[in-house]
């Protein structure tokens, strides 16, 4: 059912909105609505507020009801009263429109507030759903900007799909995901309308074209979605996992009877009564649930994980409680970045990030665009999602052989200091053994860095390895580096080597350590001179760069 | 081709030649804001030395170490920074050379400087210094301690190549 004329009935527009459809289906505004005039959001927003709110008052309430005993449900009650109250009032208060081309939010109850964002600046529309938001059929608003920190620029809280579908819309931004309840199958269908315009974008986006080009009608076929098992790997071998494990092994294994004596005693002491073993049994078990809720979080965050491609920018979506749009300009990705974890390597998977200026960064989840992936299907799955990160698995360079003795060197001086602290604090009975430990933690480290070490430098792309527990291979466009350093200390001195480093405009860096000194001044010189003598006008207008006018 | 081969061409970097050493004043300006962070954790070692119940012996000992660290870290310090310090701005790139034991040589391409900072405090502007802020995207790079001529020509010069509007 596809609405009237013009008509933006907040039901049964299954479709998305593409700015310029030539087509002629009159039902069908040829020209997106450019102003959306003012409303408040959703009154399901005090719920979804309040909820937050009283979520963090938990605490507050147990204090209430260990302090005040009989009293203590009336006082939760008026708190949580209170509450809502304030929540009705700013709800009242709250409004958006768009105007004059911008996102205009009017809030604050006692000092009013106005944010005006214009679209120009606006680089992504994101979208997340919460339980309570699905109840209601309602969707967050993230606004997205260039300049934006870690944290979206504004959000909208409460909107119906229609409404954020139509504030897209009239922000340049229209959404290539069809309605979250129809789910995968339901956008391969809305595909059908944009047969006769679209080819399909992933297959034939140049590097610039895919940034010049009008937008096309988006093809909303996903160039990836997660399976079942990859999922299940992806969850087992998480991270937080690999740590989990290595904790509970290392505990496991340590008895009681292999603790000193005096040790378990001193515990039991201390803890009045309770003996050493049971306070074993609770650690392990308290690891082993950390281990579940880590494959549970994995598998909430990433369930039905697909990535949309149109020439402009790719769309993530992902979550199975809380469901989360992420936008990806095209223009805006620096680089991708390879992560073999401790767990997967072994087993051939990886994971592959984005580096991408101007969006909310750190959050590693945000910046997932494959959750996982086995390495020999890497190179063809990256080429299809991002032609622009030209990628050949050929062979990486090496750091030189007489690298390999100084990668142990600085990891091994370090790990001299707690070797002496666990050689004078530890008592006898050879647990001063135990000094050991960090002093073969540093050759591990040494060892590790040396064997991950390698790059490349092709004609566009840029190939930085380094290893510790996981190998990162990050791949990153040449010309868009923002600054190359090569460091030495007096042991690469002394060797003639140097360590190679790059900064991205994201602010993450990746580089090769111990290269050939001359090597290295070589790559340096490469670098800049693909980042500097070929400036691209995308990254010069891209939206990002605000000019302070310098002091006097 | 392999794509791990340089081609074969070097490409110059504005270091090559003209490098530029940073002022002579350099020297006393590190010295006194070494000075005033230094002098005064010696008083404070030396006060708690005093005050922790020790031997004798080992309190003049302490205070003679804190106080011979801290002038030796003013004296010796500055002048091999002032050393290892070069800088040089092409019309492509800046070049950086800095480090105490870690020598770094930084290249920031021109295109990636988004605008320039010219900063004097009390101090450095009585020893006629000034100090060059250089933002990219990505934070930002320093050059301590120019002439204040020379810092103005800097900046200019990098307004202009960096296409900074220059408006005053």
């Amino acid at each position: 059912m596809t609405s009237e004329a013009g008509g933006w009935t907040p039901t049964g527009r299954d479709e998305p909105d593409a700015p310029p459809r030539t087509g002629a289906d009159a039902t069908v505004p040829l020209d997106v609505p450019d102003e959306v005039d003012e409303r408040r959001l959703h009154p399901a927003w005090v719920i979804t507020r309040a909820v937050a709110v009283l979520r963090g008052l938990v605490p507050a309430f147990i204090a209430l009801a260990v302090g005040l005993r009989e009293w203590a449900v009336p006082a939760a009650a008026l708190l949580a009263l209170i509450v809502i109250g304030i929540r009705v009032i700013e709800w009242r208060v709250t409004r958006y429109a768009v105007v004059d081309g911008a996102l205009r939010l009017r809030s604050g109850v006692l000092s009013r507030r106005e944010r005006v964002v214009p679209a120009s600046r606006i680089s992504a529309l994101d979208t997340s759903r919460g339980l309570v938001q699905r109840v209601f059929g309602l969707v967050s608003l993230e606004v997205q900007t260039a300049g934006g920190g870690k944290q979206a620029e504004l959000r909208l809280d409460a909107l119906t799909f229609d409404e954020a579908e139509r504030l897209r819309a009239a922000l340049g931004h229209a959404a290539a995901t069809a309605r979250p309840e129809a789910g995968v199958r339901g956008a391969g269908a809305a595909a059908g309308v944009s047969i006769g315009t679209g080819a399909r974008p992933a297959t034939d986006a140049g590097a610039a074209a895919g940034f010049a080009a009008p937008p096309a009608s988006p093809d909303p076929t996903p160039v990836y979605a997660i399976t079942g098992r990859e999922l299940v790997i992806a969850a087992l071998t998480g991270p937080q996992l690999g740590l989990v494990a290595v904790l509970v092994g290392s505990l496991l294994s340590q008895a009681r009877d292999l603790l000193p004596d005096a040790l378990t005693e001193r515990v039991e002491d201390e803890l009045t009564g309770a003996n050493a073993m049971t306070i074993a049994v609770f650690v392990v078990v308290g690891l082993l649930i950390a281990a579940v809720v880590s494959v549970l979080g994995t598998v909430v965050a990433f369930a039905e994980f697909t990535v949309v491609r149109d020439d402009r920018r790719l769309r993530i979506r992902r979550g199975l409680l809380t469901e989360r749009t992420g936008t990806i300009p095209l223009d805006r990705i620096h680089g991708v970045r390879i992560v073999e974890g401790l767990l997967r390597r072994p087993l051939g998977y990886a994971t592959v990030q984005v580096e991408v200026a101007g969006y909310r960064g750190d959050d590693e989840i945000t910046r997932t665009l494959i959750p996982l992936v086995h390495r020999s299907a890497l190179p063809e799955l990256l080429g299809r999602m991002l032609p622009e990160v030209p990628w050949s698995d050929d062979d990486l360079a090496r750091p030189p052989a007489r690298a390999h003795r100084r990668s142990w060197t600085a990891p091994l001086l370090l790990s001299v200091l707690p070797a002496l602290v666990v050689l004078v604090t530890v008592p006898g009975n050879g647990w001063q053994l135990t000094a050991i430990l960090p002093l073969l933690a540093g050759l591990a480290v040494g060892e590790a860095r040396w064997r991950g070490a390698g790059w490349s430098l092709g004609p566009e792309v840029l190939v930085v390895r380094s290893q510790l527990l996981a190998r990162r291979t990050l791949l990153l466009l040449a010309r868009r580096v923002q600054r190359i350093d090569l460091r030495t200390q007096p042991f690469q001195r002394r060797a003639e080597l140097a360590t190679f480093d790059v900064v991205l405009a994201t602010g993450r860096h990746g580089g090769v350590r111990h290269l050939d000194a001359a090597v290295a001044d070589d790559l340096q010189r490469h670098v800049a001179a693909r980042t500097s003598r070929t400036p691209p006008p995308a990254v010069r207008r891209d939206g990002s760069l605000s000019f302070a006018a310098p002091p006097e | 081709m392999s794509a791990t081969a340089l081609a074969a061409d070097r490409p110059p970097l504005p270091g090559d030649d003209g490098r530029h050493q940073l002022s002579a004043r350099a020297v006393p300006y590190w010295r006194l804001r070494l000075a005033t962070t230094l002098v005064p954790a010696a008083v404070v070692a030396t006060g708690v030395l005093l005050l922790v119940d020790v031997a004798g012996g080992f309190r003049i000992a302490g205070a003679a170490v804190a106080w011979a660290v801290a002038l030796g870290v003013v004296v010796v310090v500055p002048p091999i920074r002032r050393r290892i310090w070069w800088y040089a701005i092409g019309d492509e790139e800046v070049d950086l050379h800095e480090g105490l034991v870690v020598v770094t040589r930084t290249v920031v391409p021109m295109v990636r400087v988004q605008h320039v900072d010219l900063h004097r405090g009390p101090l450095s502007t009585r020893l006629g210094l000034a100090e060059i802020e250089l933002h990219t995207a990505a934070g930002s790079v320093t050059i301590p301690a120019l002439d204040r001529d020379e810092a103005e020509r800097i900046r200019a010069r990098v307004s202009v190549l960096a296409r900074t509007p220059d408006d005053l």
